[in-house]
């Protein structure tokens, strides 16, 4: 017995298979749409909206073209074309959006990484002297250097110190510069001064703001840091030596944790130098802001060398 | 739409993936150096403190 029966008239697959196959399947799906039960739904409905109840011979009558009209137009090839066109478009635009997002979170990452950690290693090159600190490492951890001197104020976009966290690993050297725009520094994956906030070595805040996630992940693992962990700005003339005091989630809206006194008085205290970090919170999101306060321990003049903990990571 | 455009492609078969090919570099290219930066640009995550 076959399924082929030569008498039968061809079907509507069989006429059209000189199509190309991607319009008859196309086709095949709005047919399978134009006959659905629920035109005959819609027909109805249309008919009994416009019919005074009791006119039977009309409203079958109108009944029939608003369905005929509906198939017509759904069956044509102008309509399965321009489905088509839409398809494609919207398949096209998903493409690109997830392009994009693999450029972002992976290839832009990538690069920007790269970019930062070489500005980095040509900064620490830079600055640290090659003269060797003639005191013994265990002579060195009871030096007084005396105040660390303040920084002087950069152009904004400029560089002036790269930034050592330990705990973030032996490679976390990054860079940081003024000014807290996206272009310039925050989108390089720099860690960004806040013009009105205080100069390192000055009483007062030293706040930097710093992108969590993208641009090279820079402030990433901001959750493992402790109470007590060292964070290291070099700069041209030495070492300014931060620890961990504490961290807060705040609203974005709640500028005075770059305050002087942060959540306090924009006023400096003589004698407290803090350091506060700003990053977006949660991770890849915006709603936040996941803020890290520091306090100005100690300083290091450019010839003593780096602190200890940081020597195996600046690389000289 | 792709069928249209494949349609409207000159020559033989290995001319066509040639075109087709180099015009799919070109756009992504466009995309990579010109688009996505824009949206990047646009699309900014802030994380400083502003009222």
């Amino acid at each position: 017995m076959t399924e082929h029966h030569p008498d039968d008239e061809p079907t509507p697959d069989e006429a059209r298979s000189k199509a190309p196959a991607g319009d008859a399947a196309i086709e095949a799906a709005v047919e399978s749409i134009a006959f659905h039960p629920v035109f005959d739904v819609i027909a109805e409905t249309v008919s009994a909206d416009e019919t005074p109840a009791g006119d039977k011979a009309t409203k079958s009558k109108k009944e029939r073209r608003a369905g005929a009209t509906l198939r017509t137009f759904l069956l044509s090839r102008g309509f399965s074309r321009g489905l088509g066109v839409v398809g494609e478009t919207l398949i096209t635009l998903g493409v690109m959006v997830m392009l994009f997002l693999g450029w972002q979170l992976w290839i832009n990452d990538v690069i920007i990484t790269n970019e930062s950690a070489a500005v980095a290693e040509e900064n620490a090159t830079k600055w640290t002297s090659s003269t060797t600190p003639t005191s013994t490492s265990s002579e060195a951890a009871v030096i007084d250097f005396g105040p660390a001197p303040v920084m002087s104020k950069v152009a904004n976009t400029k560089v002036f110190g790269n930034v050592y966290i330990p705990r973030f690993g032996d490679d976390y050297i990054k860079v940081a510069a003024e000014g807290v725009e996206a272009e310039g520094t925050l989108n390089r994956g720099y860690f960004g001064r806040y013009p009105d906030s205080q100069l390192p070595g000055e009483a007062g805040n030293f706040a930097l703001a710093v992108h969590r996630s993208g641009y090279g992940d820079p402030f990433q693992s901001a959750p493992m840091l402790r109470t007590g962990d060292l964070i290291v700005l070099q700069t041209a003339s030495g070492y300014y030596e931060y620890r961990v005091r504490n961290t807060e989630y705040v609203m974005p809206s709640q500028v005075e944790v770059v305050n002087a006194v942060p959540g306090g008085a924009n006023t400096a205290v003589v004698g407290q130098s803090v350091m506060t970090i700003t990053t977006c919170n949660p991770e890849l999101g915006n709603a936040e802001r996941l803020i890290t306060y520091a306090v100005m321990v100690g300083w290091r003049p450019k010839d003593a060398g780096p602190p200890k903990e940081i020597e195996s990571m600046v690389k000289a | 739409m792709y069928v249209a455009l494949w349609k409207v492609l000159p020559g033989p078969l290995w001319a066509r993936i040639l075109i087709v090919v180099s015009g799919a570099l070109a756009v992504l290219a466009a995309l990579v150096f010109f688009l996505f930066p824009w949206v990047d640009r646009v699309l900014t995550q802030s994380v400083v403190v502003a009222s």
